[in-house]
């Protein structure tokens, strides 16, 4: 491994979301710039909140580092923090090495000014002095390849235009670092393989890269290690490979909280489900137990033991017991039913078990709702059911390392089947 | 962590962004604004150049505005003259000079302070995603107003020149006696840019200041001794420098000279001063647009 370029130490920010209070605190900040204090807690002011905390993390030579997080985890914050263009609330930044390049979208340019003096612009705040920069000018604008438009303001320039003319500049630049903040994402995919083979070249003549993007075959292709920033927090931080299954799995966790809060059924259906005669609510579903039976954990393609047991205080015969699997509002995945002719069940007064086997399970990753019920065969009403209007079961299935699952998480497919090929 | 990484994070950093207060250690604070400025120059000549270029490449009539001003007010001093507005005939050159010298320094002024103010705000997009030094913007800024002093100066010679007016010999200092007053407006300016990004307030107190300044400053006449509106006018920094820069120009009295040199110790102060107090203020500056 290379020589450390940077490192960070409990490096936390707070932020106001409320603007009176921001400025009040914004002008008690500049007071404080003037008093001499030792360092100390800094604790969060009405209204505030941590938009980073405690992030510790290090940079060697010659490594690639990734940084994901959906938007608001704090991304842009922590790049802020690291060019130190924002103080830090607490910790440190420490870098060791003067040479570092930020490239996002932006890139600093200024619209008015033509291409030729943005150009001169960025050079020049990079150190190169007037007569380098007249020597490398002319390699740049012929590689930009749009010298036709280089004296005219970048205001009238298209995207792809931008992006040329700012490619071209950075290539000429050797920084120690590079920090992209989401600046791959524009552009076409032509220009965007171009700058990839650029960044890898670079990266195999031992500079280093700090990648901010939310594409992330780019984060696979280039990085090495990555971190996964949420709500402020490194989540996870280790091999790309296992951050970006970590951060799949957040983010399906996170898509189905948020559909658990909305209701669950229209209104027909839960009249279907609950389509009950007298004896409804004579049975009651105590627990349904999930266990994986060959893996330790209840994952994807793994084999599953589901037992549902109820208590009932009716004696009935050819019932059926169900169970609904459920992904939010909206995804309805499967029903799996006990056998309603050839093997009817019965249910006995008293605390009664059904159970049934799943061989590989076929969902992905990530937290289930589960509707567990009891239907009487013979006149077709439920007898019981819970999820529907008190709390569903939860079922969470857990990734692990397999290449295939890995391609079904970035492809974001519904289904995970593990098939056997000849 | 192992020994060889020990000894890694045993070598001493190049640079740190810690939470302490940024001005202390004093002396770090300053080597790296001493840094900055060194660092910034080139890109400062670059910012120099391309506004100079900006403004003539979007203005149709160029240098005209350097002259139409003045030509203006020596018009309006004419009829005043002949009306035999009281003050105005009471100088020791005619009152066209002792008003367009008056107009052409508060121009400056007016243009040094402002440039100064606004220039947090006017650079902040720059500077949100880039680490930029501060000093290259105000020393372009600085750079951009010496220039307009030089577009200006054919005027007042002219002026000169016009009237029949012997200059002194101390008049190859005059430049620095405007030297003084843009730094004396850019300090000011200074002082007010932070509080001009985080705010509107100062743009509403701009509407009013001008014609305030107008008022205290001797730009058409100086009031006669004895009068509240003298003791306002000397109590007024700006007075003493436009007085001074008259008479390095074309001789005459000048009344406190030694309130003059102070004002000169003051103004190099202040300009330092502000300039690290906006160096210190960026961050927070650039965060509260962030929000």
């Amino acid at each position: 491994m290379g020589d450390l370029l940077l490192e960070t130490q409990n490096l936390s920010k707070r932020f106001c979301r409320e603007p009176k209070l921001a400025f009040r605190y914004t002008l008690a900040d500049i007071f404080e710039e003037f008093r001499y204090l030792p360092e100390r807690t800094k604790k969060l002011r009405k209204g505030e909140f941590w938009c980073l905390k405690n992030i510790n993390f290090k940079l060697n030579r010659g490594e690639a580092l990734g940084l994901i997080g959906h938007n608001g985890a704090g991304k842009s914050t922590l790049i802020n923090l690291l060019m130190g263009i924002i103080r830090p609330t607490a910790g440190e930044v420490r870098w060791y090495t003067n040479n570092i390049v930020t490239i996002d979208q932006q890139s600093g340019l200024n619209p008015l000014q033509t291409g030729r003096e943005n150009i001169y612009n960025k050079l020049s705040l990079h150190g190169l002095s007037t007569r380098k920069i007249v020597k490398e000018i002319d390699g740049i604008i012929e590689y930009s390849g749009i010298s036709d438009f280089i004296d005219t303001p970048l205001g009238t320039y298209s995207m792809g235009m931008r992006l040329r003319l700012v490619f071209s500049i950075y290539t000429r630049l050797r920084p120690d670092v590079f920090i992209i903040d989401e600046a791959l994402g524009v552009g076409d995919m032509k220009f965007q393989e171009k700058f990839a083979s650029f960044l890898r070249n670079y990266l195999d003549s031992g500079g280093s890269i700090i990648l901010v993007s939310h594409q992330l075959y780019q984060i696979q292709s280039l990085c090495d290690r990555c971190l996964i920033l949420d709500q402020g927090q490194i989540i996870s931080q280790g091999s790309t490979e296992k951050a970006t299954s970590d951060y799949y799995e957040l983010m399906q966790i996170k898509a189905q909280t948020e559909s658990m809060l909305e209701p669950l059924f229209s209104q027909e259906t839960k009249q279907l489900l609950t389509q009950t005669t007298e004896e409804y609510g004579l049975v009651k579903i105590l627990d349904l137990k999930i266990i994986p039976l060959d893996t330790e954990q209840i994952q994807s393609g793994g084999k599953v033991l589901f037992e549902l047991i109820c208590d009932s205080s009716i004696r009935k015969s050819s019932i059926a017991p169900f169970i609904l699997i459920t992904l939010g509002k909206s995804n309805r995945l499967a029903v799996m039913q006990g056998c309603e002719e050839d093997c009817p069940y019965s249910l006995e007064i008293g605390i009664n078990k059904f159970s049934c086997v799943v061989e590989q399970l076929p969902l992905m990753p990530g937290k289930y709702q589960i509707i567990t019920g009891i239907k009487d065969t013979t006149s077709k009403a439920t007898l019981t059911v819970k999820g529907v209007e008190d709390l569903p079961f939860i079922m969470d299935v857990k990734s692990y390392q397999n290449l295939v699952l890995q391609l079904s998480q970035i492809l974001k497919t519904t289904l995970y089947i593990s098939a056997k090929w000849n | 962590m192992n020994s060889s990484e020990n000894d890694k994070t045993n070598i001493c950093p190049s640079i740190v962004y810690s939470s302490g207060s940024q001005l202390f250690p004093l002396k770090v604070f300053l080597k790296t604004a001493r840094k900055d400025v060194i660092q910034g120059l080139p890109f400062t000549k670059q910012l120099l150049i391309q506004n100079v270029v900006k403004r003539y490449r979007y203005s149709s009539l160029g240098l005209f505005w350097a002259f139409i001003p003045s030509a203006l007010i020596a018009i309006l001093l004419t009829l005043g003259q002949r009306t035999g507005i009281a003050g105005l005939t009471s100088q020791n050159v005619p009152p066209q000079v002792y008003g367009i010298f008056g107009i052409v320094m508060m121009q400056i002024f007016l243009e040094s302070f402002n440039s100064q103010r606004i220039f947090l705000t006017y650079y902040l997009h720059l500077s949100v995603r880039q680490k930029i030094p501060l000093e290259a913007f105000i020393l372009a800024g600085f750079g951009e107003n010496i220039f307009n002093l030089f577009m200006r100066l054919p005027v007042l010679i002219a002026v000169l020149i016009f009237f029949d007016i012997t200059p002194q010999l101390t008049i190859i200092l005059m430049p620095f006696g405007f030297l003084l007053l843009i730094l004396f407006a850019s300090s000011l300016g200074l002082l007010l840019a932070p509080w001009n990004a985080l705010s509107n307030d100062l743009d509403s107190i701009m509407q009013v200041l001008p014609w305030f300044l107008f008022g205290i400053t001797p730009v058409f006449f100086m009031p006669r001794d004895g009068t509240l509106l003298h003791r306002l006018f000397v109590y007024n920094p700006l007075t003493h420098i436009f007085e001074a820069i008259r008479w390095l120009t074309y001789g005459g009295e000048i009344d406190h000279p030694l309130i003059f040199c102070l004002i000169t110790l003051m103004t190099i102060f202040l300009f330092v001063v502000g300039w690290l107090y906006c160096k210190l203020c960026l961050p927070y500056v650039v965060e509260r647009t962030l929000n």
